[in-house]
């Protein structure tokens, strides 16, 4: 899913952003305030971290002007935020979440925690809000990163990984190619590449007959959980 | 309370002065009386008035005394009669004293009482404030008496205590956020290069560089609050200090990571202080010039009418006032708490052109300044 990390600590925001990636997520990176708003106003993300100080301003007032549509936005629908800051007085957590933050971790963190936070806070807004994915034969637990289809394990690429998550959290519905490289893929991916082309026919190959994942002409995908009766 | 409290209690003794004071000046008078009025009937006896044959004038009226009566028998009754009179006034003397006694208690006591209500405020809401909430007051209902003027010290003594909690609080806010930031740096790094099976030597040389320059910013960042606490502790001694000579060191040994524009200060300005503190507090200034900007700088020291300062510009993007009030850093909060114990401050100022300057204000010795510093001529470093 795709994650902005607003932060104005390098080190901490390269790792936060490596580790992230690793888990099949698209990560992009902000270390202002307005560079934050930039990349708010110009791509759907699912979810902010937001750091509370930051050189120009507050996270927590951005965490506000997000929570209530105050800033200019991709998309109506506003991406869950979560504040990872050092700030850990009782009072802090509570301003923090009062301010429209879903969640609040607090700095220093082990990541395997911030990683669990971030898989819960992604699940909820999914149609399939299921810890571990069971559709159509085809089972997935993003914690572990496991793939199987009828009890055969999937070899699959963090992003073919990412990209198969992405449908079955969203059964039956179409999906286009613009919605799939808004979520799965990050800023430094080319619109005009056929790299979600590519991933998709590299994740129907692995997957195997029958074909789960159909091509919808000029509309993009759509993953059948009722296979055709043929 | 028992009875030793009560009796030694101020209301109590209060109580016991004004009740002596109207009952011994009461009693004194009632015994006066009584005196006058006991040697007057005993000096006044009509036998002297009486006059051979039947009339006799007394205070301007004549009575008639009966021939067939002898002095001797006037005078016993006289007797009789004073006695009477005295034993009734002893009587009416014993009864007002008593009265007097009661009421004069009774007064002193809730006289008494009025008067230390507000000190016994006093002492509930000293004893309501707990070290967290120093927001209470006490009501100051006459500001001009002593208690008044009492309550009033009180609640400016309270007003300064609750400053002070106040900036601790954001002191100590600051410094586990400035210290947890370098650990989540750490720990993530590590973290995260640990849980890639993929990692190669080069990933590990890479984490393990940012982790030492973690590690480093934490140490130095630890040095520079013992420094300051040690000075404020009164574990280290203050000497003379040159101002001018202690920048320009500073500045030249910044020169090495970053550029510097020449130092152009002159003479001496001696300041009473802690060398490792000052020295502190302006290595955190150019360190954060750095942080926020990177060079040109310019270091200057010098004197600015009764103050001795030492400002350090930068031509970083500026500052917000806001934000730097409620987070100033832990660099620049140590600079603060030294220049307060020096009896100085921080100010800032934008820079002509672009940038921040940041001024350390420290009294000269042997002056006491008078009037606020003026930062606003020193923008145009």
């Amino acid at each position: 899913m795709r994650i902005l990390v607003v932060e104005d600590e390098v080190d901490l925001a390269e790792a936060v952003i490596r580790g992230l990636r690793r888990r099949g997520h698209a990560v992009d990176g902000a270390a202002r305030v307005v560079e934050a708003e930039q990349k708010i106003a110009s791509a759907e993300y699912d979810l902010l971290i937001l750091d509370w100080g930051l050189p120009d301003g507050s996270g927590l007032d951005l965490c506000r002007a997000v929570a209530n549509s105050e800033v200019a936005m991709f998309t109506e629908v506003r991406p869950r935020i979560l504040m990872l800051t050092a700030r850990d007085a009782v009072s802090d957590r509570v301003d923090g979440l009062d301010a429209g933050a879903d969640d609040y971790l607090v700095k220093p963190f082990a990541f395997a925690e911030l990683e669990a936070r971030v898989r819960a806070l992604l699940r909820r807004d999914a149609e399939e809000g299921a810890p571990v994915l069971e559709v159509a034969g085809v089972r997935l637990d993003p914690s572990r990163f496991l793939a199987e289809r009828d009890g055969n394990r999937l070899d699959l690429t963090v992003k073919e990984f990412a990209v198969l998550e992405f449908f079955l959290r969203r059964p039956d519905h179409v999906l286009s190619q613009e919605t799939l490289l808004e979520h799965c893929w990050d800023e430094m991916a080319d619109p005009f590449t056929n790299t979600v082309r590519v991933t998709v026919s590299n994740l129907r190959k692995k997957l195997g007959p029958p074909s789960l994942i159909e091509t919808v002409p000029n509309r993009g995908y759509v993953l059948r959980t009722a296979l055709p009766a043929d | 309370m028992t009875l030793r409290h009560f009796v030694r209690s101020v209301r109590f003794r209060l109580a016991l002065t004004a009740s002596a004071v109207v009952f011994g000046t009461g009693a004194v008078a009632i015994g006066a009386v009584y005196l006058v009025l006991r040697s007057y009937l005993q000096s006044e006896t009509i036998t002297r008035y009486r006059v051979e044959g039947e009339v006799m004038r007394v205070g301007g009226r004549v009575f008639v005394v009966p021939r067939q009566v002898t002095p001797e028998q006037v005078q016993s009754v006289e007797a009789v009669y004073r006695q009477l009179i005295l034993n009734r006034v002893t009587l009416m003397v014993l009864v007002s004293l008593g009265v007097l006694f009661v009421v004069s208690v009774v007064m002193g006591w809730m006289s008494a009482g009025r008067t230390l209500r507000p000190l016994g405020e006093m002492t509930r809401v000293a004893n309501d404030i707990q070290a967290r909430d120093l927001s209470r007051r006490i009501e100051v209902r006459v500001p001009d008496d002593e208690l008044g003027q009492l309550a009033s010290t009180f609640n400016a003594m309270l007003d300064r205590l609750q400053r002070a909690f106040d900036q601790q609080k954001v002191f100590l806010a600051q410094t586990s956020h400035d210290l947890r930031t370098p650990l989540a740096v750490m720990r993530s790094n590590l973290e995260v290069t640990l849980d890639d099976p993929q990692a190669n030597v080069e990933d590990w040389r890479s984490t393990a560089a940012v982790v030492v320059k973690a590690g480093e910013r934490m140490s130095e960042m630890i040095d520079s609050l013992l420094t300051s606490a040690r000075f404020e502790a009164g574990a280290s001694e203050s000497t003379e200090v040159d101002l001018v000579l202690l920048a320009s060191e500073l500045a030249e040994e910044a020169r090495a990571r970053i550029e510097v524009e020449p130092y152009e200060g002159s003479g001496s300005v001696v300041v009473h202080g802690n060398r490792p503190a000052l020295e502190r507090a302006v290595g955190n200034l150019i360190e954060n010039a750095i942080d926020a900007a990177g060079g040109p700088l310019a270091v200057v020291a010098g004197r600015e009418g009764e103050w001795g300062y030492v400002a350090v510009a930068d031509r970083g993007p500026g500052f917000d006032p806001d934000f730097l009030r409620a987070s100033p850093g832990l660099g620049l909060a140590i600079v603060k708490r030294v220049a307060e114990a020096h009896g100085g401050l921080v100010e800032m100022v934008p820079r002509v052109g672009g940038g921040t300057v940041v001024v350390l204000f420290i009294p000269p010795v042997d002056v006491v300044p008078q009037m606020p510093p003026v930062s606003v001529r020193l923008g145009d470093l």
